[in-house]
């Protein structure tokens, strides 16, 4: 077969291999390329005929050459070459009786592509023991795969719920925050972290902290997202209740500090200046007011014993049949003076004849002394305060009554926690009726409110009746 | 400048200001031998008493119902009046200012309310010295 000049030097130049075999698959031409693909010299292969050279019938090569003669038209094929160890891509082409082989060897391109299928299988395996959701995404952020555990989560299927799963399953609080960082994220190419909700399959949320970086190939072009969301729920409820015992340490030392420094200075400065003054009466009144310091400092250092134990769930109570009467008339007199100073009225109701109550007579007259307090403290001058016994039924509701500001809804929550005070800057330490509602727990009841604003408050704890056997 | 005691010749006067009568009285107390005493047990009544009466150094409470402490040391700062009048304050939080310190018209005297008397006497006629002009 002749061929120009000009045409020659290209197929001696290029890297493909051509060969052109003859009606009767003889060699009739071989490029310099081909011979180094084929693994023969020009002259061992001119002239012969291929099957001898190279043992393929009955191989696909084969087939596929046959075919071409056969049907006139190119085919396109990839095969092994066993003599060489390689694979070849094939195109060949009938040419007058034979057929032009060109080819040119893909068996890297092969490999390459074998190792990352297998890599891909390792990092999918992989993935599958991440105790977190894995996914990857393409470029734009699309989400393309995810591992098992995103089923086990939020039991959507990955067939038809993938696209816009993360958008979707976001807390509506933490949406906004969430997906501007990853549009940030997939603009810029870079790291992306961001804590958020997100709902699992019986539509609870839990905290996750999702992470994703950009995997670029060669030319730093992203070629897909990494991204793994873990569970940080515990993590962030605990971090919570730190928060919280930070802040009540905080608030305990600023109701110690205050509080007890408050009454160490008026025990201090007082006994400074013991014997300096000039009235007769003046060392005993002096005297009252150094044992009311130390009283309010007992009582303190009690509220804070007992705010403790209520939050560890340790606050105990011994109930017994305790008579009411006695009891109101015990609670009534030290709030007698507190009362007549800010020239309150003080009125006690209670139902004819010895009712008796099963109680903690102590914790219970704490409770009843801590609401009567709180009615003389937040009541205006000349209004009443009643404190009131009723029986309903085999209980008794005992309640404190004022003409007071009332307290607006927002506020009935927050006035049950600790350190709560009415207002800032009030008078006392916020622990009162977190002790009472405790007091009131631990005996199986509540204390309820009632109240409208300028309606006054009325605060009540239920107790059952004692029955006389319980007498001891 | 010279202060209402100083002027008239008399004991100089302290204004005292906490919503614990306790307290109160504890200071007035200690105080009554040195100087002139004057009481309040709310900010609305303190700024009252330094409106109509000279009044040579407060000793007064941050922590009352409204207005408190500091609304009160605020408004005696914009009053031209009462601008350079010495201020000792009790507070919770421990003092930004240590004891002893120059008290300038910005900055009042910090004292914890359990301070040792000795203390708080020395304080007192610290800052009642006339300052150099």
């Amino acid at each position: 077969m002749s061929t120009p000049p000009v045409l020659e030097g290209v197929l001696a130049g290029i890297r493909e291999g051509v060969v052109i075999l003859d009606a009767t698959w003889r060699y009739t031409y071989v490029n310099p390329a081909a011979t180094q693909l084929l693994g023969h010299d020009a002259d061992a292969l001119l002239g012969r005929v291929a099957w001898e050279v190279f043992p393929a019938v009955g191989t696909l090569a084969h087939a596929e050459l046959l075919r071409v003669r056969a049907e006139g038209a190119p085919r396109e094929f990839e095969a092994p070459h066993p003599p060489t160890g390689r694979v070849y891509q094939n195109r060949a082409y009938p040419a007058g009786e034979g057929v032009a082989v060109l080819f040119y060897d893909v068996t890297e391109r092969r490999e390459t592509e074998r190792r990352l299928r297998a890599s891909e299988a390792q990092f999918r395996h992989l993935a599958e023991l991440i105790p977190s959701i894995v996914w990857t995404a393409d470029p734009e952020g699309t989400i393309t795969w995810v591992n098992e555990e995103w089923h086990r989560y939020t039991g959507l299927s990955p067939r038809s719920d993938l696209a816009g799963w993360f958008e979707r399953s976001l807390h509506p609080e933490d949406r906004e925050r969430c997906l501007s960082g990853w549009s940030e994220a997939l603009r810029s190419a870079g790291a992306y972290e961001c804590e958020a909700r997100l709902r699992r399959r019986d539509a609870m949320y839990r905290w996750f902290v999702t992470r994703a970086a950009a995997s670029r190939d060669e030319e730093g072009r992203v070629v897909a997202w990494f991204g793994v969301s873990t569970d940080i729920h515990e993590q962030k409820l605990l971090e919570e209740r730190l928060r919280e015992a930070t802040r009540y340490r905080d608030q305990l030392l600023a109701v110690v500090s205050h509080d007890l420094r408050g009454q160490l200075g008026i025990v201090s400065l007082t006994a400074s200046a013991l014997g300096r003054a000039s009235g007769v009466e003046e060392p005993a009144r002096q005297k009252q007011r150094i044992l009311r310091a130390t009283a309010r400092m007992t009582a303190l250092v009690n509220d804070l014993l007992d705010s403790a134990a209520i939050e560890a769930g340790q606050l105990r109570v011994q109930p017994t049949r305790v008579a009411l009467g006695p009891l109101l008339d015990e609670v009534l007199e030290p709030a007698r003076t507190a009362a007549l100073e800010r020239r309150i009225g003080l009125e006690v109701r209670h139902a004819p004849g010895a009712l008796h109550v099963h109680c903690d007579r102590s914790r219970i007259g704490q409770v009843l002394g801590n609401l009567l307090g709180n009615a003389i403290k937040f009541s205006p001058p000349g209004s009443r305060v009643t404190l009131a016994a009723e029986p309903a039924g085999d209980r008794v509701r005992l309640s404190v009554a004022d003409q007071g500001p009332g307290i607006t809804l927002r506020e009935r929550e927050r006035i049950f926690q600790r350190f709560a005070r009415a207002s800032d800057g009030a008078v006392g330490h916020g622990l009162g009726l977190f002790i009472a509602q405790g007091i009131a727990t631990a005996h199986g009841t509540r204390v309820e409110l009632e109240s409208a604003p300028d309606r006054g408050s009325v605060f009540s704890i239920d107790l059952p009746l004692a029955r006389a056997s319980e007498a001891r | 400048m010279l202060s209402a005691g100083m002027t008239t010749g008399l004991r100089p006067t302290l204004l005292l200001v906490d919503d614990d009568a306790d307290f109160l009285d504890s200071l007035s107390d200690l105080l009554a031998a040195d100087y002139r005493i004057l009481t309040a047990r709310d900010g609305a009544s303190a700024m009252r008493a330094l409106s109509t009466s000279p009044i040579d150094l407060v000793v007064l409470d941050i922590h009352m119902p409204d207005p408190n402490g500091w609304a009160v040391f605020s408004w005696m700062r914009r009053e031209p009046r009462l601008k350079f009048t010495p201020v000792l304050i009790f507070s919770t939080h421990p003092a930004p200012l240590e004891l002893g310190e120059q008290i300038n018209a910005e900055a009042p005297c910090w004292l914890a309310k359990d301070v040792d008397p000795a203390r708080l006497q020395a304080a007192i006629r610290k800052h009642l010295s006339p300052a150099p002009l």
